[in-house]
């Protein structure tokens, strides 16, 4: 009786530490409709702050003046900071847009910490509030600091509960989320509102860490991942309840107890082996996000990608392939070492990246889990093929193919940000509990050899950069057909409109279906070509935020590169090994070059296209520029005027092709259009701040 | 500890001791190639470091001769090594200041002449805890004469690459059986893992008869870890010990208290445990806030670190130490040559005892090349460094036996007292407590170490 009354009374504990750590995630959701996935960073880096002012190894103030000045003064400048420069420009952006500039701000949060404070050279850590002083419950001693969590969950419930329902403020924030429009013009100012939710959120943060940051370890991970594990308490309200929020904190917590204690001692080892401590918040997550309902925002007021989808031709594409085999080719002859290295690394990357182009941009369909995925393909080619046959490729297609399948079933009802959520859990379970299950793999230390078909052996350097330049040329050609066939379509129109695709008759099931099995069977052969070109392979290079390349920077990087472009997977590939090595290279910007994968997230808040649409179009600007005036010296005729593959010069939004998905035009589009017709058209301009 | 995304690694690579003539780096001792080390002492047989000769000088005769066959990294002048460590990224690692100390001796080897006048050229790779495949690749492509003084936590990774291009190793330490029972290597601590110093369990055994039979072993929940205490638990138990709580837990957790709970429950009255040093910060303080208080806390050399003493709940904790602790730097000749020569490198980066063994290994390898002679050649370095069958570094660690890889037999309990280190066992400061009787076969295969093609 006393060991569940313990569980009890433990469980309550940590429960008061996640209700903490995922009321700000509420409150920002709430009142801004972006989820933060920055909010634990933003925790950490306060907490680092905190220390700052406070530890007698830095500046040693008071601790009021301290918390003061963390709390109420750093914490709201860092939430408008972030609000002004990045979130702003948000508010009608997609989903996808949304989710990785929030990745970019925590990738490049951690970074700047780690610049910051290098955990070789400061020692930091955060005595426990009270120290010393605690109370028995039961049979455990809690000590005060634990009380002061426990108080501060509830006053920040109850507190923020009466501020949005109860306050002309809070009322104006939740109004801005839903609808910007009205609000603005029944008098409330959305720039401001948007600002006090991010000061709020921002300070939240800075209140979890303050006080989490002792229990738990200050470093520059551990807060980050223990908000990550607070996503699944904060589901459980659909991101808006505090209430609930706090329900859900207590079944996270109890749950995390007793798997941990001597109850779960006696399960079989085959339940043991995927359920565990770490797992629980992971399979919690998952299972919140398939039973509670989506809310309503989310399934239909989101706005729809302003991506463009450039289009080649099969020519144009079967060319570049050849092009990008020639270089694979060529390479070994100029580049050696670390950055040959690098090099082939990339460009197996840039086949894991090129899956999510027809996923997320064409079928607008956002997956997490593609390195996960990644993985799996890894550790099938180990398992049946680590001699390096080239029939094992067809295993590791035909099982990431159908385990993509198997996870689309249950996430078949989600989209947008809880359809990212979910992906995320499975490739956190992924990670948690699969990877760590296979010898070997589990400890990094997986071999595998290079394709080898008799006869035809790709286990030199350069052979096998030319076979995985051919399996990504092929396989980016083949997405460029599907995109211009039946299938491809089928996916625009299921990303235009679901509701109509179903009522045209279409089977969106099985679209679905298909389109996340295809894309993890992209994930899965890049896994597998990874793991040939690298030799050896463990958790460490398919993880999501640990390990030798984070997952959540390669979809950041991905998207970054221009997720609807088959180029933009390679730049991303590319740029993301490479990054390190220009760190190496010249050390004076080494700390740079560490931020940067999160600073390039962030910056899509800018640019939605992605750095390649940017490059190219600028480029063509270039050279419309030099070879018009080359036509005009030459009395061009009109119809030389109107190249074939011209975004900027076309009539705007004509072209079905350039339009922006979703029927909506882009900014251009509508600004261009403004001007031939005299209207103010859309809310783009109306208050998007770059207008 | 294996919590690190580590592209945050502020690695230097490439980045070349350029203490040979013109680079214009290095101490200022280097120019006048007669050291100036306030620990090397001139005897008898010239100088020592602490009891070792010296194995830096400058060439007798004029200036060394090219090897009679080119072999790769040496050339008239000059030996060109490597070392690869972790770097800290987003977390600390107990290797922080592995390639501080090997740059250091580096330097002080480099200010009395080098090797047989053949100055040594650093190459310093980072293995950011999850690539050192990729670090070891890189030490091949750089074409060193051999990687010295390096310690990684994902050693096994990199093993057979390194034999693969044809390198020798003497690291500062190994983590995994790959590694530990590798070919061409050899190492001044050994650690084969199907072998284990139970020095330790013994001499706790006999002090607290009654507290062993009651013992718990908690391990974080990463297969390093994982195969550590399977080790421990094999060898403990041969030592008489009986453990009643044996419990893998999350690698990162907020509290132990339940832990602490099971283990009050039980009775224990013994507690050892294989994780990241902030977790055991967090098990210590939740034992004290439960007022668990176990007759034993017994625990690695990987937490003999500042930070432990000052966190809640240590006091009376036992730590092992491989090398001579800091605390007697002035007592011992050659931590002081250490000491001198690290603190010509980094002031900011606290040197570890891990940094103390990469010392040792720079030695160790020293040592062997100067043997050689000027006719260098891996093999005959290798072949020199296997009849090296007693090795304390000077005086800077336990005695071991590098040649034949045997597990060490001796150990040293430091005690947590006061917010600071003490040394527990033995009394006497820079003694070991050793006895061939130490070593247990515990005949139990824990993975194989890398072995060469063919061999």
């Amino acid at each position: 009786m006393t060991d569940v009354l313990n569980i009890l009374i433990l469980g309550l504990v940590s429960a008061s530490i996640y209700a903490v750590a995922a009321s700000g995630l509420v409150v920002t959701y709430t009142t801004s409709g972006i989820f933060n996935f920055a909010h634990g960073a933003i925790a950490m880096f306060s907490a680092f702050v905190y220390w700052q002012l406070r530890s007698p190894d830095a500046w040693g103030l008071p601790a009021p003046i301290a918390l003061v000045l963390t709390l109420f003064v750093f914490a709201p400048l860092l939430g408008i900071f972030i609000d002004r420069l990045i979130m702003r420009r948000l508010h009608d952006a997609s989903t996808i847009t949304k989710i990785v500039v929030s990745i970019g701000l925590l990738v490049a949060l951690i970074q700047l910490a780690t610049v910051i404070w290098p955990p070789d050279t400061v020692q930091a850590s955060l005595p426990l509030f009270f120290q010393g002083h605690k109370v028995k419950i039961g049979s455990i001693q809690v000590p005060w600091h634990n009380l002061v969590v426990f108080g501060v969950a509830i006053l920040v419930a109850i507190g923020l509960r009466i501020l949005l329902y109860r306050t002309k403020a809070g009322v104006a924030m939740r109004a801005v989320v839903d609808n910007r429009e009205l609000a603005a013009l029944n008098g409330a100012n959305p720039d401001r509102v948007s600002a006090l939710s991010w000061a709020l959120g921002s300070m939240l943060a800075a209140v979890a860490g303050v006080l989490i940051a002792p229990i738990l370890a200050l470093d520059q991970v551990q807060l980050t991942l223990l908000v990550i594990n607070a996503y699944a308490a904060a589901l459980v309200g659909k991101l808006r309840s505090l209430p609930l929020m706090v329900v859900g904190a207590m079944i996270l917590g109890l749950a995390r107890e007793f798997v941990g204690s001597k109850y779960a001692a006696d399960w079989p080892s085959w339940i043991t082996n995927w359920l565990t401590v770490d797992t629980v918040p992971v399979i919690m997550l998952f299972v919140v996000l398939l039973v509670v309902r989506q809310e309503r925002e989310s399934l239909l007021g989101t706005a729809q990608s302003r991506n463009r989808i450039p289009n080649p031709t099969l020519r144009e594409a079967a060319v570049a392939a050849v092009a990008l085999v020639a270089l694979a080719w060529i390479a070994p002859t100029f580049v050696h070492g670390n950055t040959l290295e690098s090099l082939g690394y990339g460009l197996a990357l840039a086949i894991v990246m090129l899956s999510l182009v027809p996923l997320i941009g064409y079928a607008g369909q956002i997956s997490l889990a593609q390195l996960g995925f990644a993985g799996l393909g890894a550790v099938v080619m180990f398992k049946v093929g680590s001699g390096g046959s080239p029939l094992a490729l067809v295993a590791v297609v035909a099982i990431t193919a159908a385990v993509g399948a198997l996870i689309a079933l249950p996430a078949l009802r989600l989209k947008g940000l809880y359809l990212a959520l979910a992906t995320m859990a499975f490739a956190l379970f992924l990670e948690k509990a699969v990877f760590t299950n296979i010898d070997a793999f589990k400890d990094g230390d997986a071999a595998v050899k290079r394709i080898h078909v008799p006869g035809l052996s790709f286990s030199s350097d350069r052979a096998n950069l030319v076979l995985m330049a051919l399996a990504f040329g092929l396989v980016g050609v083949g997405i460029i057909a599907l995109r211009r066939g039946e299938f491809g379509r089928r996916l625009q129109a299921m990303k235009d409109s679901p509701a109509a695709c179903a009522t045209l008759g279409l089977d969106l099931t099985r679209t679905k279906l298909e389109i996340f099995s295809f894309s993890a069977a992209i994930a899965g052969l890049g896994g597998a070509l990874l793991a040939g070109w690298r030799g050896k392979v463990g958790p460490e290079q398919f993880s999501l935020l640990q390990g030798a390349l984070p997952g959540l920077p390669v979809v950041l990087l991905a998207v970054v590169g221009g997720i609807t472009a088959v180029a933009g997977a390679i730049f991303g590939g590319i740029v993301l090994a490479m990054i390190p090595l220009i760190g190496d290279a010249v050390p004076s910007i080494r700390n740079l070059m560490t931020v940067l994968p999160g600073l390039v997230g962030i910056s899509l808040a800018r640019n939605p296209d992605g750095a390649v649409a940017e490059i190219s179009a600028k480029l063509r600007e270039r050279f419309d520029r030099t070879s018009a005036k080359g036509r005009h010296s030459a009395g061009s005729t009109a119809q030389d005027a109107a190249p074939e593959h011209d975004g900027s010069k076309r009539p705007p939004a004509l072209i079905p092709e350039l339009v922006g998905v979703g029927g909506r035009a882009s900014a251009d589009d509508v600004r261009a259009l403004d001007g031939e017709l005299g209207l103010r058209v859309g809310r783009c301009d109306a208050d998007s701040g770059d207008g | 500890m294996m919590l690190a995304a580590a592209c945050g690694s502020r690695l230097s690579k490439d980045e070349l001791a350029s203490t040979n003539g013109g680079g214009g780096g290095g101490t200022a001792a280097a120019a006048t190639d007669t050291g100036s080390n306030a620990g090397v002492k001139k005897g008898p047989g010239g100088p020592k470091v602490g009891t070792l000769p010296l194995p830096c000088n400058k060439a007798k005769g004029g200036a060394p001769k090219a090897p009679a066959q080119a072999a790769d990294g040496v050339t008239a002048t000059g030996i060109k090594v490597a070392v690869i460590s972790d770097k800290s990224g987003q977390v600390k690692v107990p290797t922080a200041s592995v390639e501080e100390s090997m740059q250091a001796f580096v330097d002080f080897c480099n200010s009395y002449g080098g090797i047989n006048g053949r100055k040594l050229q650093l190459t310093k790779i980072d293995s950011k805890l999850f690539q050192q495949l990729e670090a070891t690749k890189e030490a091949c492509n750089q074409k060193v004469f051999a990687i010295v003084g390096s310690g990684s936590v994902t050693d096994n990774q990199g093993a057979q690459q390194m034999l693969d291009c044809g390198l020798i190793e003497v690291p500062a330490y190994t983590a995994t059986s790959a590694k530990a029972l590798s070919d061409n290597l050899v190492q001044p601590i050994p650690n084969p893992s199907n072998h284990f110093n139970t020095g330790p369990p013994k001499f706790i055994a006999k002090q607290h008869p009654g507290a062993v039979k009651k013992a718990a072993l908690l391990y974080g929940d990463i297969a390093v870890a994982a195969v550590q205490a399977k080790r421990i638990q094999k060898a403990y138990e041969k030592a008489g010990f009986k453990f009643t709580y044996v419990k893998k837990t999350a690698i990162i957790k907020e509290s132990y208290t339940s832990e602490v709970q099971d283990m009050k429950s039980k009775g224990v009255q013994y507690v050892t445990m294989v994780s990241a040093l902030q977790e055991v910060q967090k098990l210590l303080r939740d034992m004290d806030t439960q007022n668990f208080k176990p007759e034993v806390i017994d625990l690695g050399q990987q937490y003999y670190d500042p930070a432990l003493p000052k966190s809640p709940g240590a006091d009376g904790a036992l730590v092992q130490v491989n090398t001579i602790p800091f605390e007697e730097v002035d007592s011992n000749p050659a931590l002081k040559v250490y000491d001198e020569a690290y603190k010509k490198v980094s002031s900011s980066i606290e040197h570890t005892t891990l940094g103390v063994q990469a010392f040792s290994a720079g030695l160790l390898f020293a040592t062997a090349a100067k043997a050689v002679g000027d006719n260098l050649t891996r093999a005959a370095v290798l072949a020199q460094l296997k009849k090296v069958h007693s090795w304390d570094g000077g005086g800077l660690q336990m005695k071991t036996d590098p040649g034949a890889n045997k597990v060490t037999t001796c150990f040293l309990y430091m005690i947590v007292k006061g917010g600071k280190f003490e040394r527990f066992q033995p009394k006497k400061a820079n003694t070991f407590d050793c006895s061939n009787e130490y070593d247990a076969n515990l005949n139990d295969d824990f993975g194989g170490g890398a072995k060469l093609k063919g061999g």
